[in-house]
C-alpha cells in the first residue's frame, strides 16, 4: 500500500470528511452526532448544570428533559423564592428521570407530588428529611404528624432509597417495594414497629444500612437476599438482634447486647462493635467462610468473646479491642488466654491486631517446653500490638517473644506503646526490653 | 512486542501497535479479522495528532480491566497481584467475586481512573476530536472518558460560557427567551451577554 503524502492542514482535512448533521454551520459541538451530545447531557445531575444546559440552545433545551438524574445540592436553590416550586418543575420536565436526590429542605405536600408524576420511571431516590416541613395537622392540637414517608410507597420501582435524618416513629405503610436492593436511613429516630413495618415492605434488600439511628430496643430482620447489613445503633441501652439471611456475607453492627444470627449464613467479613455499654450474648454458628472479624468495646461478657473466637477459626484477619470482661456493671480483667491454644485454633491468622488489656491477658499456661515440637504459628504475617502498661512486663516480653520466634512467615510487628499508665520506674524498664527485642528483631519489629 | 497491527490515520502517517492495544477498538478488531493480506488497516477519518493521543489512551487500558465494569466482575487473570499465595487464597473466591476483596485489583483501577481524569484534562477541541475518534473506533472506554471531559467543562458555567465553550448560537426567538427566563430566574442571568 502507498503510503500518502501528509496533508499540510491535518484540521481542514478532518473536518471535510467529517459527517455534520447540521452543515450550514462550522461550530465544533454541533458537528457531533445527536447521541454524543444526549451522552454528555445525560452525565450531568447537578439542577443548576441542567438548568443552565436548558437555557443554551434550543436544541439543548429540547435534549435536557432526557435526563435521567436530577440532584439538588444543599443550597443550590438559596434564595429561590420557591425551592418546591422549581424544583417541581424541573421533576415535571424530567420524563425519564430514574435517579431523585434531594438535599435542600422541602416539603411534604411536594414530595408526594414530584413522586406521583415520576413513580413510573424512578429507580433511586436519596432524600434529606431533616429540613421538611410537614403538612400542618388538621386538628391543630397534639395529633402526630401526617407521615412524611407515606408517599415514598408510590414509587414501585423503587431499587435504591437512602433517607437521611428521617423520623421513622409510625409505621410509613408502604406496600411492598419489591424491586428495592439498596436501602440506608442514616440519622434517624426508629421505633421497634416502624421500623419492622418498613423492612417488611422490602422483602428483596441486598444491603441494608441503618447507620447513626436510635430508638430501637429489639430489631429482627428476615431478608432471604440480604448479602451486606450495617448497624449502627447509639446509645448505652441493651439492644437486641435477630438476624436470618440465608446469603449473608458482610456484617457490621455497633450498639447491640445480644445478637443472635441463624447459623445458615455465609458472613465473610464480621464487626461487633459496642462502644457504650454491654456486649452479653452473640450467637452466630459456625463461620466456616470468615476471612475478617472485628471485636471492639468497652465491656463485653467473657463467654461471648470465647464463644465466638471459637467459632472463629478460620479468621485471616483478626482485631480485637476490648477494654474489659465482665457481667455486671463491675468492669473486670479478662481471664488468661493461653497463645498456643489461641494460636492452634486460629491457624489461618495471617494479620493479627490486639490492644491492651486482651493482650495482657495471653500468657503461656502450656509451658513451651513441653511442647510439641511442632508447634508453628503458620501464615501470620503482620502483627500490630499496642501495649498499655507495663504490669506483667515479663509475661508479655515472652509473649512477644514467643509470636516472633514460632511464626514462620512474620514480616512485620508493630507495637504501639500508647501512654503508660504507671509512669514509674517498671515503665522504663519495660520500655528499655521493648526496645532490646527491637534490635535482636530489628527486620520485624516496629515501635509506634 | 506480540502480534502488531498496522493503523495508517487519515493524513497518511503509519502506527504499528499491539494488537491488544488497538483491539480496544471493537471496529478496527473486526477489521482485522476480515482477511486482510497487508494487516495494515487505513482510518481516513483520524488524522495522527488525534490517532496517537486514542492510541496513548489504549495502550494503558490494553491489560487492564475497564473501569466501568462493576469491581466485583474483574476476573482474576487481570490482578495485578494474582499469584494464588498460600495465606491469602481461598478456593471459595470464584473469579467473579476476585476484587471485591483484592485490594491490589481494586487500588489497580482507581489508578486508572485518575490517569483517564488527567488524560481529559484537555482543551475541548481535543475533547470533541477524541469523542468522534471513540465514537468511529468504536473505542467504549475512551468514549466514556471523553464524554466525562465534556460534561466537566459544562459543569458549574452558565448558559453564555457554555455556549462559548461549544461555540453555539442563542437561537432561541424572542418569546421563547421570556418563557426560559421566567422559569430559570433563579440562575444567575440565563441570557447575560
Amino acid at each position: 500500500m502507498l503510503f500518502l503524502t501528509p496533508h499540510s492542514s491535518s484540521q481542514t482535512f478532518h473536518r471535510t470528511v467529517c459527517l455534520l448533521s447540521c452543515p450550514s454551520s462550522a461550530s465544533a459541538m454541533d458537528s457531533l452526532p445527536d447521541a454524543i451530545v444526549h451522552h454528555i447531557l445525560c452525565s450531568l445531575s447537578n439542577a443548576r448544570d441542567v438548568a443552565a444546559c436548558s437555557c443554551v440552545s434550543r436544541y439543548w433545551n429540547e435534549a435536557v428533559p432526557y435526563i435521567p438524574s436530577l440532584y439538588f445540592p444543599r443550597n443550590s436553590l438559596d434564595g429561590a423564592a420557591a425551592a418546591d416550586a422549581t424544583i417541581g418543575r424541573m421533576v415535571a420536565s424530567a420524563v425519564c428521570l430514574q435517579d431523585l436526590i434531594v438535599y435542600c429542605p422541602f416539603s411534604s405536600a411536594s414530595l408526594a407530588s414530584w413522586l406521583d408524576l415520576r413513580c413510573g420511571t424512578l429507580r433511586s431516590l436519596e432524600l434529606r428529611m431533616d429540613g421538611i416541613a410537614s403538612k400542618p395537622a388538621s386538628g391543630g392540637d397534639d395529633e402526630a404528624p401526617a407521615n412524611e414517608l407515606e408517599c415514598i410507597g408510590v414509587a414501585r420501582g423503587l431499587e435504591s432509597l437512602k433517607l437521611w435524618g428521617v423520623s421513622l416513629t409510625t409505621s410509613p405503610n408502604w406496600n411492598c417495594f419489591d424491586k428495592l436492593r439498596f436501602l440506608e436511613i442514616i440519622g434517624a429516630t426508629l421505633r421497634d414497629g416502624a421500623l419492622s413495618d418498613a423492612l417488611h415492605a422490602c422483602p428483596n434488600l441486598t444491603d441494608l444500612a441503618l447507620l447513626s439511628c436510635n430508638g430501637v430496643a429489639t430489631l429482627s430482620i428476615e431478608l432471604e437476599r440480604l448479602e451486606n447489613c450495617r448497624l449502627d445503633f447509639l446509645g448505652p441501652g441493651n439492644c437486641s438482634l435477630h438476624l436470618s439471611s440465608p446469603k449473608l456475607q458482610i456484617l457490621e453492627i455497633q450498639g447491640f447486647s445480644w445478637i443472635r444470627v441463624n447459623q445458615d449464613h455465609h458472613i465473610r467479613r464480621l464487626c461487633i462493635a459496642k462502644s457504650s455499654g454491654r456486649v452479653y450474648k452473640v450467637e452466630l454458628g459456625k463461620l466456616p467462610d470468615l476471612e475478617f472479624m472485628s471485636l471492639r468495646g468497652i465491656q463485653w461478657r467473657w463467654s461471648a468473646i470465647s464463644s465466638i473466637l471459637y467459632c472463629a477459626s478460620e479468621v485471616r484477619h483478626l482485631i480485637m479491642k476490648i477494654e474489659f470482661c465482665g457481667d455486671f456493671d463491675t468492669l473486670q480483667p479478662f481471664p488468661e488466654i493461653d497463645l498456643v491454644d489461641f494460636f492452634n485454633n486460629h491457624p489461618r491468622l495471617c494479620k493479627f491486631e490486639i490492644h491492651g488489656a486482651l493482650f495482657a491477658a495471653f500468657c503461656q499456661k502450656n509451658s513451651l517446653k513441653n511442647l510439641d515440637s511442632k508447634f508453628v504459628i503458620p501464615y501470620l504475617e503482620e502483627v500490630i500490638i499496642t501495649v498499655r502498661s507495663p504490669l506483667n512486663a515479663e509475661q508479655k516480653l515472652n509473649t512477644l517473644e514467643s509470636v516472633l520466634m514460632y511464626s514462620v512467615k512474620l514480616h512485620r510487628m508493630t507495637i504501639r506503646l500508647s501512654q503508660m499508665k504507671n509512669c514509674n520506674e517498671a515503665a522504663d524498664d519495660f520500655f528499655k526490653d521493648i526496645c532490646k527485642l527491637k534490635y535482636m528483631n530489628y527486620n520485624v519489629v516496629q515501635i509506634e | 512486542m506480540g502480534k502488531t497491527i498496522k493503523l495508517i490515520s487519515g493524513d497518511g502517517e503509519m502506527f504499528e501497535v499491539e494488537e491488544a492495544v488497538a483491539f480496544q477498538s471493537n471496529i478496527i478488531k473486526s477489521l482485522a479479522d476480515e482477511d486482510n493480506a497487508d494487516d495494515c488497516i487505513p482510518l481516513p477519518r483520524v488524522d495522527s495528532q488525534i490517532l496517537s493521543k486514542v492510541l496513548e489512551f489504549c495502550r494503558k487500558h490494553a491489560n487492564s480491566p475497564s473501569v466501568h465494569t462493576k469491581f466485583a466482575a474483574i476476573p482474576s487473570e487481570l490482578c495485578p497481584k494474582h499469584d494464588g499465595s498460600a495465606a491469602g487464597a481461598s478456593s471459595s473466591e470464584s473469579s467473579s467475586a476476585h476484587s471485591e476483596t483484592c485490594r491490589a485489583c481494586y487500588d489497580a483501577v482507581m489508578k486508572l481512573v485518575q490517569w483517564d481524569l488527567e488524560f481529559v484534562k484537555v482543551d475541548l477541541d481535543l475533547i470533541h476530536h477524541l469523542l468522534k475518534a471513540a465514537n468511529y473506533l468504536d473505542i467504549e472506554d475512551l468514549m466514556f472518558m471523553a464524554v466525562e471531559g465534556a460534561a466537566n467543562a459544562i459543569r458549574g458555567n452558565n448558559p453564555e460560557e457554555i455556549r462559548k465553550l461549544f461555540d453555539l448560537e442563542n437561537d432561541f426567538t424572542p418569546e421563547e427567551e421570556k418563557e426560559i427566563l421566567k422559569e430559570y430566574s433563579w440562575l444567575d442571568d440565563p441570557f447575560e451577554p
